[in-house]
């Protein structure tokens, strides 16, 4: 069945880009045929378990798997079978099993999947599981998981709204106040459908780097987070085009002091090095720098006091009409009157760009260099279709080596989503602003262009705030001595009701073992130092305890 | 203290801010990692320590192993001015000497304009450039005779790179190697930290300085020392002291998942970093005026002040080398007049207190700081009231003991193409100065260890080194 569904697929998308998103829709249209109503979220497992599907307003996603290839090399024939998902706990990572003849760099995993995989992926690919939502996604299999979050439907919002005496009308505010771009994107990563779209966004943001302070402010900056948002799906190529035009990245990387009498380089350079060529690899020189800033040049805008950065455009006479020569002497050479469309596509077609594209992306879902093999797949891929992002995520969130690898750090931001996210928790305040922007990471505000530095997210500073955002989720349910008051907590039942606090997560055996040392702790009637001075104040302290343990624990920053 | 994040966007660039590895060719960026070897001899503690000092032999040994117990160490301070300072504002090539006038005026004018030469006052060594007004804290330094200033007015490495991220992960790694994983000051600390003592490499904020990060040695990251605690909520007493400890002990575990061991190692140091900071609190406030502006850099600096004058039972914390972020952002690639000077006044005047803080504190013979961006700016403005990257820039060696002078001459503005030319083909400052050097001369002359083994390149002690070593102490 696999196998078929592959091959249709492979087929489909060597299609032209759009053929193929229509011809994916129209797949995904037949596959939810029962269940086609509008805007509905992907059911979990409690939904099903409780018969809640139609109260909740889910849709039942039944897989449909595929595996995107490259177009030069064959389909596996036939993945091995899976064992069964037994959820073997973290620990418990299988390695991968490779298909017989299957030397493609871009195979899909096909070992166990298991819950522990599936809440890896959650975390990678979203923003970590709602409760019952890796049990779910395990049932789906690797595929038909992958697939859910590749096209989930339109998107929607479910789960608790916003609420709190910093909203504006009851809404964020993200054109207008500090910060709340920050909450309207984390309150999407919780609450959307459309996971891997938000976190696209994420990826994205940190891709082109653009910060408020130097982008015109919080209106431009929202628009920028808008454009990324409402485009990953499509070519890299066009968002260029739109990112080239973006009011935030003329105001960022001085577009709009681009001009034929004065050009200015920071655009030209930047794009190039950080967006999609890459430094220090001889895919470009400072001359290329220099020509690529006479392309852009043109864009201008004008301010007024009343709606500040206004009216951005291109002026042609501030465009510098001359021949300009990009990559000189190369077989990709571009010479002559170039416009600055012709400045993106240049860099596009580099023939170092795919590569680029290809490493950059995958660090953000894998920590370990992809094969050789794996790379020049992944590279085709992206040609084939299109410049498209999509495939290329499918295809990493299929391999082998996000499963069978070491573990990554979760991002401040993504931390935050799943901690809310495990607690079935809407945004209830704008402590969230200053507590991811302590653990390292502000929305809005990337440190430079060159986006944060995903590599290193850990340190004493950032643990400390990671800490808090435990905190923050602990103190509304905080638990008291009256709400133990005749009643007894076994060492058991506290470690249990601890987990299930957080939604019964996944944790490793040594974190495990740590929690149950604490939870054996007994309440020793006048215990010489001891403060407790009943047992249902000594369980409330416990079962505190445990439940920051359970988050704040060194294992639980890794996924 | 209240202090707002949102003030430190792009252009307050994090210096922990490395490169993204993974991208072809571009550096790896300066981790954190920790050796589990390390994570095991951490528990071993001090008292190996003590005893193989002792076990050497020597009163040299003994003392240097006391002195690491009192933690009363030499200390070095980065201040890192992040986006590529435009030195040529910074010493402005004019003054009582009018050599480089013209080339200047020529050049930039707009920037030059900017400046009122009323208030530059010449640099007494180089009368050919002048102190920015907004500079006059540095220029207060060089005049007090109880500090020392040395000046690199063209430092930069031969073969320039124009990106910030590359030339400033240079800088960091003490290395023209996009490979690098260690810092410069991380691999000083390698040789003589503690596996157990994270304050010895400190960055103020939310990010790691790379140039902190260290192979074996944990190293730390404090955004305000008043405020790093770990407490519970609902909960205290024992649970919590059991809770702390079954974290600690799981922290001194090896998984063999290197991303989890990272978060282990972590986890570790975060809880050591709070008994390290413990005694802090009761040092006293600043008595000098610092700049009253609104600055994340100045509050840093009074912080790094109280730490240095912190003694507990007459032991100073074991703090050996800290990195900071000068004020602002000075990627000035338009419109520099509307940021530059305030920021550079921030700094400067920042450090100024800085300096008169430690003296009071009796602390001021035991600190040197230097300042550094990751280039200068092109000598030619742009049009947009700015200048694009360019090479050489300048850099600053701060202490009561350093040796007032220049490291290097100022190279000139004359058009390549003669002998006497001090600008490249591409019209970029020559350096006159290797960085390399004066992280050598650092090393060898004020922290006593040698360069070899830590800067690629320095060669052995002494002798010609591939670096020149300045004179700064």
């Amino acid at each position: 069945m696999a196998t078929s569904h592959s091959t249709t697929a492979a087929k489909a998308t060597t299609k032209h880009a759009s053929a193929k998103r229509s011809a994916k829709k129209h797949a995904a249209r037949k596959a939810t045929k029962k269940n086609a109503k509008k805007k509905l979220p992907v059911c979990t497992s409690k939904d099903l378990k409780t018969k809640k599907a139609k109260r909740r307003k889910c849709r039942v996603v039944k897989a449909k798997p595929k595996v995107v290839s490259p177009p030069h090399r064959a389909t596996p024939t036939g993945p091995v079978a899976a064992p069964p998902a037994t959820a073997p706990g973290r620990d418990a990572f299988p390695t991968a099993q490779t298909p017989a003849g299957a030397t493609d760099g871009a195979r899909a995993y096909t070992g166990s999947f298991g819950v522990a995989q599936a809440a890896r992926l959650l975390h990678r690919a979203g923003f970590g599981p709602v409760p019952g939502q890796a049990e779910a996604f395990a049932e789906l299999g690797l595929l038909g998981a992958v697939q859910a979050l590749i096209d989930p439907g339109p998107a929607a919002l479910v789960g608790p709204a916003p609420t709190g005496a910093y909203l504006v009308g009851g809404q964020f505010a993200p054109a207008d106040k500090y910060g709340h771009l920050h909450l309207a994107m984390l309150d999407r990563q919780v609450r959307s459908t459309d996971s891997l779209t938000e976190r696209m966004t994420l990826v994205l943001h940190d891709w082109f780097g653009v910060g408020t302070d130097n982008a015109g402010g919080l209106r431009l900056m929202a628009g920028h987070i808008d454009l990324l948002r409402a485009n990953w799906r499509g070519s890299f190529r066009d968002l260029l085009m739109k990112v080239t035009q973006d009011p935030a990245m003329l105001t960022f990387l001085n577009g709009t002091d681009n001009t034929k009498a004065a050009p200015n380089e920071n655009y030209g350079r930047e794009l190039m090095e950080l967006f999609t060529l890459g430094a220090d690899r001889g895919a470009y020189t400072e001359t290329d720098v220099r020509e690529m800033a006479r392309t852009f040049t043109g864009f201008r805008v004008d301010y007024s006091a009343s709606l500040g950065l206004t009216n951005f455009r291109f002026d042609p006479t501030r465009f510098d009409p001359g021949t300009k020569t990009l990559f000189a002497g190369t077989p990709y050479e571009r010479s002559g009157r170039l416009s600055w469309q012709d400045g993106v596509n240049a860099v596009v077609d580099h023939p170092m760009h795919p590569s680029f594209v290809v490493l950059k992306l995958w660090s953000y879902f894998i920590p370990t260099a992809p094969s050789p093999l794996t790379q020049a797949d992944l590279e085709a891929i992206y040609r084939a279709h299109g410049e498209q992002l999509e495939p290329l995520v499918q295809a990493i969130l299929q391999h082998p080596d996000l499963y069978t690898g070491p573990e990554m750090v979760k991002p401040p931001v993504v931390h935050a989503a799943a901690l809310l996210r495990a607690r079935e928790s809407g945004i209830t305040t704008d402590a969230w602003i200053s507590r991811c922007s302590a653990a390292g990471q502000l929305m809005g505000y990337p440190p430079n262009v060159s986006g944060w530095n995903d590599r290193a997210w850990l340190n004493t500073s950032t643990h400390s705030a990671r800490w808090g955002f435990v905190q923050e989720l602990i103190t509304p349910a905080v638990v008291r001595a009256a709400d133990y008051t005749g009643k007894a907590e076994s060492s058991d039942q506290a470690l249990a009701a601890a987990l299930t606090f957080w939604g019964t997560p996944q944790i490793s055996a040594d974190h495990r073992a740590a929690m149950q040392v604490v939870a054996a702790q007994t309440w020793v009637p006048k215990t010489p130092g001891d403060q407790y001075g009943s047992l249902a104040t000594f369980l409330a302290h416990r079962q505190n305890a445990l439940r920051q343990l359970a988050a704040a624990a060194p294992d639980f920053q890794v996924s | 203290m209240h202090r707002h994040c949102h003030d430190y966007a792009r252009s307050y660039a994090s210096a922990g801010q490395g490169l993204p590895s993974i991208e072809p060719g571009m550096p790896l960026p300066a981790g954190t990692g920790m050796s589990r070897r390390s994570m095991m001899l951490r528990s071993l503690g001090l008292g190996v320590a003590v005893y193989g000092a002792g076990a050497l032999g020597t009163t040299e040994h003994v003392e240097a192993a006391i002195n690491d117990a009192l933690g009363e160490h030499k200390v070095v301070i980065s201040v890192f001015m992040d986006g590529g300072w435009d030195a040529l504002s910074v010493l402005a090539p004019f003054g009582t000497d009018h050599t480089h006038e013209a080339n200047v005026a020529a050049l930039r004018p707009g920037l030059l304009g900017s400046i009122d030469r009323t208030l530059a006052t010449p640099l007494a060594a180089d009368p050919s450039l002048s102190w920015h007004p907004s500079a006059a804290g540095l220029r207060d330094l060089w005049n007090d005779p109880n500090v020392g200033v040395a000046v690199a007015p063209a430092v930069g490495y031969a073969t320039p790179n124009y990106s910030h991220f590359t030339s400033r992960h240079f800088w960091e790694v003490g290395a023209l190697d996009v490979n690098g994983t260690t810092g410069w000051m991380g691999r000083y600390l390698d040789r003589v930290g503690r596996p157990d003592v994270p304050l010895q490499g400190l960055t103020m904020g939310s990010a790691l300085s790379p140039t902190l990060a260290t192979a074996n040695v944990p190293v730390a990251a404090v955004f305000d020392i008043d405020r790093y605690t770990y407490s519970y909520v609902g909960a205290s007493g024992r649970v919590t002291d059991v809770a702390t400890a079954q974290l600690r002990a799981l922290a001194a575990k090896a998984s063999g998942d290197t991303q989890r061991d990272q978060s282990r190692m972590v986890t570790g140091s975060s809880f050591q970093l709070v008994q390290d900071l413990a005694g802090t609190s009761a040092t006293p406030l600043p008595t000098v005026a610092y700049p009253t502006d609104p600055s994340y850099f100045v509050d840093s600096l009074k912080d790094v002040a109280r730490l240095l004058a912190t003694n507990v039972s007459g032991a100073y914390l074991p703090v050996r080398c800290v990195a900071l972020r000068g004020h602002g952002g000075f990627d000035t690639h338009s419109d520099e007049a509307a940021s530059f000077a305030d920021n550079l006044r921030i700094t400067t005047q920042g450090i100024k207190a800085f300096f008169a803080d430690l003296a009071a504190r009796g602390q001021d013979d035991r600190v040197v700081m230097l300042v550094w961006s990751e280039f200068g700016r092109r000598p030619a403005e742009n049009g947009s009231g700015g200048c694009d990257h360019g090479a050489a820039g300048n850099a600053f060696v701060i202490g009561k003991t350093v040796r007032q002078g220049l490291i290097g001459e100022f190279p000139g503005l004359v058009k390549a193409g003669t002998t006497s030319a001090g600008l490249m083909t591409d019209g970029n400052l020559r350096a006159t100065s290797d960085f390399r050097g004066i992280y050598s001369a650092l090393l060898e002359q004020w922290l006593g260890t040698d360069a070899d083994g830590i800067i690629p390149g320095a060669g052995a002690r002494p002798g010609a080194g591939a670096f020149a070593r300045p004179q700064l102490v």
